[in-house]
């Protein structure tokens, strides 16, 4: 999930088929897919409205702590651009 | 069987149909991000953010009042397009706003301005450049076109 999640963020271009196929083959049902597509692209669009504008996320939008601590960022880096983050690599 | 199978001509608010909650929120954000912009800007924002997303398939689906030919040299390189300065600074503002959102800053906003557009145009046109990096990711993802 996470992994489609990461390639439709910063490679949307190269999503097919075989991306649907492996969610489903790890058993994600249909609705889980949408639900996982509608999470990830929200995403897209939220954190480019907090940013373009200029505006701090409500606690409601921040990421938390145990979902940082899974990804090992502090929430300062979780702040940052993941753009960044992949230019750098 | 995907549901994705069931959906005739491939439109994107068809996808809906296993989360109609969603559906409703997804039609109403597409209205308001519709009436805040006119149809030349919304196609070339569109455009020039699937370019920036290698989603070049979307050009047709996404040409609206423009022909297609100036829709897929937007999605190429907008740069090379044939634009008014006003466009010109729309589209960089989208760029930056798609590519790298976390580095705009007021000079940004400013540059808004001084090409012409008022706060409530930068409002819409923020809603219009986020809204897209999400539905065509949708669209990118689950192999429909864009809206």
């Amino acid at each position: 999930m996470l992994e489609f999640s990461e390639k439709l963020t910063f490679t949307p271009g190269q999503m097919g088929e075989a991306d649907l196929v492996e969610l489903r083959r790890v058993g994600h049902s249909e609705r889980d897919i949408l639900g996982v597509v509608l999470a990830a692209s929200y995403r897209n669009f939220i954190t480019r409205v907090a940013d373009m504008l200029g505006v701090e996320l409500t606690d409601s939008e921040q990421a938390p702590e145990e979902f940082l601590q899974a990804f090992g960022v502090t929430r300062e880096q979780a702040r940052t651009s993941m753009y960044e983050e992949v230019a750098a690599k | 069987m995907s549901w994705l199978n069931d959906i005739p001509g491939r439109k994107f608010e068809d996808l809906f149909s296993l989360s109609p909650d969603a559906g409703a929120v997804d039609a109403d954000m597409a209205a308001a991000v519709k009436a805040g912009v006119d149809s030349r800007r919304y196609a070339l924002v569109s455009l020039a953010i699937a370019g920036m997303l290698s989603c070049e398939k979307f050009a047709e689906a996404l040409s609206g009042p423009l022909d297609i030919g100036t829709a897929r040299q937007v999605c190429t390189d907008w740069r090379d397009a044939t634009l008014d300065e006003q466009e010109l600074a729309v589209l960089a503002f989208t760029e930056k706003g798609t590519m790298d959102e976390s580095s705009v800053r007021q000079v940004d906003i400013q540059a808004l301005r001084i090409a012409g557009l008022n706060d409530p145009d930068i409002l819409s046109l923020t809603a219009l450049v986020s809204y897209q990096n999400y539905a065509l990711r949708v669209a990118a993802a689950l192999g429909v076109d864009p809206r």
